[in-house]
């Protein structure tokens, strides 16, 4: 107990403790003596650490009677009333720091919706995504086989419930005209398992167990309003999805969202399934992996390594029990990732890298704050002294100092919040929309505390140098006015530092999104137009009209032949999916006597093709011919390749004409390639390298389709009819998407626009701060160099001289800021990691333009005072002071 | 001393130090005891509390230090001339105070 008392007393002031420490040890000892127990060792413990809290912030020097609480409440009106008097100055303050804290802010609930906040469902924190792999063969993320979901729900021991997620695009019919919709088949227990609840109706359940699909389906708020215009009568109304026919039983509350991937919108359907019958094969077969995904819920009290463990000790299991299904040369096994990872992962590099450019341009603004601080502090030295004589201490002063500056902190702070409450919905309205859970961003509590958190940082930050500065505490030089000046010169330099680190963010990131925007995307995107369509897929394989080959082909060519009598139409093709739409088709390669090991990963982005598909796109042919209206089911097999697939699959040879390939790892279906085109970016602007192979689309089809035309004039102005005539064809498919290219373009390139945006904007913020406190304390400096400028001038001095030296003055501050600038920029660049594009971290241009265009800035922002200097007339400053 | 205008009346741990330093000069635990009992236990000083109220009272001269001989292990604190009259000029307070109770019959007794 002595040795808890002895440490206890640590927490005193040293000079206390000098005194009294011995003293109370002693004390304590009689006391103990007399009274031990635990009743009075708690008094003793507690008493010892409130009374070293009280000595701690105990100032001496106050009047005696006045607790801390009205300590405070006189300095806050003392600050008031100093604001009250000096409105302009309280301001500009504000201000600065409004818009620092209020851009914070608004960046930071962003981040904490998306990537902090746990996700909205029950026990999110046990939630995974179940992810299939066989690296062996280089496979990633390959769905799983309906005996394996058994498996892994019946016997892994793993997951308390574990759901299916197959997302699907459906053709909603049975209204004026079908619909695409986005549907999820799920197993039954899945709004369970997410402890979901319905607005309206009720969810899917245990209820709806099935076979193959059950009748039950569930639709979202959205689709609700759509489609049934919120009719609460909504429940038991039929629709037909893929021409089967369901009946809603609830609807969802506006804000759930699927927690995973969807073909390309919000989930708008829920149905469930057993995945055991029609349309799925009876019964299940292990080596088709017919579910694309699924997520779970671990049991209570077991960690991810731990699940992870027990479930690759099962998957082992499971390889051996069915050696033929699961090749030990696949190294098959099962990966378990948090599911809010999952979905938030991909988005957090951006989302940091913006919240750091925030951050940094409040530096900014804090450090010019403390140089208006600290220049007005010149006019408080008499107040500063005449109350030392009355016997205030340095600590006492410092406290009110400081009382002010978190003061100025917290007004910045409350406007700023307000600002970013108005604005939040303008940015998250030109927020890219590849960024998840927008819809839960909202300023709740957790983000006012961080405003108002960094508001008092803020204050006690910018308030720290002109404090101590005021207090008399000496930094650099004994000196007082020239210590103001050293000073105010360091924090300057700061600030330009700072400023440079984020315009050359702000420089690199804009030059990236401009090369992506330049780059030859392999086509010509100009006047073409895009169209998709979705053929059903109905529950029973015998009631789809499209289940051959043939008939997709009949409906193809006519399609074709109706879209190219439109008046305007140039060219018109179509294909499996078009650039920057849906992505192409991952398949495996197995190229002809092709035994080497490199062989065994190979694998190409497949998208199949009608002939005109690349004239259409403007893509050139470099090798070979196009595809013909020959190549059809019952000819040979042909398949175009691009330029990345030849070298890939042919490398060193000259040409890949008559070379055959198989799509995929067995079989007999040789495919020969008949010709070579350019690379096209398909899957993004900015992924090159990617090998694709065309198809002939007669030849090999799926459900999804796009159509390609090339326009004579404005390819928008066609997007009505375009969509009808596709639609005449057979009125039972829906089109959708219907875009020109360069929106496609545009869309696929939002991300870097809105980074480079906005960290552009606040690195111009921080530029016009910069400017300020460069103005700012030339300005001061001339004022108090006047007398010294008006013997000079007297003595002689042309008005170039005078202007040379201020202008000296200030490029000393301002060389020494891009010095450290640059340094700090080639320090943090690399950060930006996979937003840079085409360039390095250190790319020259940017670090020579932008230091570049900051000097001009910076000069201007001088030439200002120095011309001030000049106009100053020698007789009246030598007559002053 | 002139005046209550210049001396503001002491808080009860105040007084009670100094009531029981006027006797005798004491030690830590020894006032921590003395003044519980006096108070007939209103006022409780714990060991940090105390500390903190002799150090204020040592900078405002109301008590010293009282020299070494009389306990070298332990070290006593004594009134001072200062902490003297205040501690008087409370009293009279007080006293007066005591007056104005018993004219009003809230206790037995006549004038002081």
């Amino acid at each position: 107990m002595r040795k808890l008392v002895a440490i206890l007393l640590n927490l005193f002031p040293a000079s206390f403790r000098g005194r009294f420490g011995t003293d109370m040890l002693s004390a304590f000892d009689d006391l103990w003596q007399e009274r031990p127990g635990v009743s009075s060792a708690a008094r003793t413990v507690s008493n010892l650490v409130a009374s070293a809290a009280i000595e701690q912030f105990h100032f001496p020097g106050r009047k005696r009677g006045d607790t801390p609480m009205v300590v405070l409440w006189n300095d806050i009106r003392f600050a008031l009333r100093l604001m009250i008097v000096r409105p302009g100055f309280a301001a500009i303050v504000a201000l600065t720091l409004a818009v620092g804290i209020g851009a914070s802010t608004a960046i930071f609930s962003v981040v904490d919706a998306v990537l902090l906040r746990p996700l909205p469902f029950r026990d999110a924190d046990r939630l995974v995504r179940v992810v299939d792999n066989a690296p062996g063969a280089g496979l990633h993320d390959t769905g799983m086989s309906v005996p394996e979901y058994w498996d892994l729900r019946d016997r892994s021991g793993v997951f308390d419930e574990i759901s299916v997620t197959w997302p699907v695009d459906a053709n909603l019919t049975g209204g004026d005209r079908p619909e695409r919709i986005e549907l999820l088949a799920v197993s039954p227990n899945y709004f369970h398992m997410l402890g979901a609840k319905p607005a309206l109706g009720r969810v899917i359940g245990s209820e709806d167990t099935a076979q193959g699909f059950a009748e039950a389906v569930v639709i979202s708020d959205g689709l609700w309003q759509r489609l049934f215009g919120r009719d609460p009568n909504v429940l038991g109304r039929k629709v037909l999805a893929d021409s089967d026919a369901y009946y809603v039983v609830g609807v969802m509350p506006p804000g759930f969202r699927h927690p995973g991937r969807t073909v390309a919108t919000d989930v708008e359907i829920w149905c469930t399934a057993g995945f055991a019958a029609d349309p799925f094969p009876n019964p299940p077969v292990r080596a088709s992996n017919a579910l694309p995904g699924a997520i779970g819920r671990l049991k209570q009290g077991m960690t991810l390594k731990e699940a992870q463990a027990r479930l690759d000790s099962f998957t082992a299991e499971l390889r051996r029990q069915y050696p033929h299904d699961y090749r030990p040369g696949a190294k098959w096994s099962v990966e378990l990732e948090p599911l809010q990872e999952s979905l938030v992962g991909r988005s957090r590099p951006l989302l940091l890298i913006l919240l750091g450019a925030v951050v940094l341009m409040l530096l900014t603004a804090c450090v010019n704050v403390a140089n208006l601080l600290l220049t007005r502090g010149a006019d408080r030295q008499r107040e500063v002294a005449i109350r030392r004589a009355l016997g205030a201490s340095q600590s006492r002063i410092l406290s009110q100092l400081f009382t002010e500056s978190i003061l100025l902190g917290v007004t910045g702070g409350l406007l700023g919040i307000l600002g970013a409450v108005a604005t939040l919905k303008s940015v998250l309205a030109i927020a890219p929309a590849g960024i998840p859970r927008l819809n839960e961003v909202t300023i709740d509590a957790r983000v006012l505390g961080f405003a108002l958190l960094a508001s008092v940082v803020t204050g006690v930050l910018f308030g720290l140098v002109p404090a101590l500065d005021a207090a008399g505490v000496r930094m650099f030089t004994t000196l007082r006015s020239r210590n103001q000046n050293r000073v105010g010169g360091w924090l300057v330099t700061s600030e330009i530092a700072i400023c440079m680190v984020l315009m050359m963010g702000a420089g690199l990131l804009s030059r990236s999104f401009w090369k992506v925007a330049e780059s030859d995307p392999g086509f010509n995107p100009a006047r073409v137009l895009v169209a998709r369509f979705w053929l059903a897929q109905p529950n029973n394989p015998r009631a789809d009209p499209y289940a051959k080959p043939a008939d997709r082909t009949v409906l193809l060519r006519e399609i074709l032949r109706r879209v190219r009598e439109l008046p305007g139409v140039e060219e018109a093709a179509v294909t499996t999916s078009a650039p920057l739409t849906n992505p192409g088709f991952n398949v495996p390669i197995t190229v002809e006597g092709n035994t080497s090991p490199g062989g065994e990963g190979l694998r190409a982005s497949m998208v199949s093709a009608s002939p005109d598909y690349f004239s259409a796109l403007g893509t050139p042919l470099l090798d070979g011919r196009f595809l013909a209206e020959s190549d059809q089911s019952g000819s040979q097999e042909v398949v175009i390749v691009d330029r990345a697939a030849a070298r890939k699959f042919f490398p060193g040879e000259a040409s890949p004409i008559g070379r055959r390939f198989l799509i995929g790892r067995t079989g007999d279906r040789w495919v020969t390639v008949v010709g070579m085109v350019g690379d096209i970016r398909h899957d993004g602007l900015d992924l090159d390298g990617v090998p694709h192979i065309y198809p002939s689309i007669y030849q090999r089809s799926g459900k999804a389709f796009g159509v390609v035309i090339r326009t004579s004039s404005n390819p928008a102005a066609l997007s009505e009819i375009l969509a009808k005539t596709v639609g005449s064809v057979d009125n039972q498919v829906p089109v959708f998407g219907v875009r020109p290219m360069s929106a496609l373009m545009a869309k696929s390139m939002a991300e870097r626009r809105f980074s480079a945006y906005l960290v552009a904007c606040l690195a111009g913020f921080s530029l016009l701060l910069a400017g300020m406190g460069i103005y700012g304390i030339l300005s001061f400096s001339v004022g108090r160099r006047t007398r010294e400028i008006g013997v000079r001038m007297a003595l002689g001095a042309h008005r170039s001289e005078v202007i040379l030296m201020i202008l000296r003055q200030g490029l000393q501050m301002i060389l020494a800021g891009l010095a450290f600038g640059v340094l700090g920029a080639m320090a943090f660049s690399r950060l930006l990691g996979r937003l840079l594009f085409g360039i390095g971290p250190w790319d020259p241009a940017v670090f020579a333009v932008v230091p570049l265009t900051f000097l001009v800035v910076a000069l201007a922002a001088s030439y200002l005072p120095a011309l001030r200097a000049t106009r100053i007339d020698p007789a009246s400053a030598l007559r002053a002071e | 001393m002139s005046g209550d205008s210049s001396n503001p009346p002491l808080r009860p741990a105040d007084f009670h130090i100094l009531l029981a330093l006027a006797e005798a000069p004491c030690h830590g635990y020894g006032l921590m005891k003395k003044v519980e009992e006096e108070s007939a236990g209103e006022v409780r000083l714990e060991l940090g509390s105390l500390y903190r109220l002799l150090g204020r009272m040592l900078d405002e001269g109301l008590i010293a230090e009282a020299p070494k001989d009389v306990d070298p292990r332990r070290r006593y604190y004594q009134i001072t001339v200062l902490g003297s009259r205040v501690l008087k000029a409370n009293a009279y307070r007080l006293a007066s105070l005591m007056n104005l109770i018993r004219t009003r019959g809230l206790l037995p007794g006549g004038e002081i």
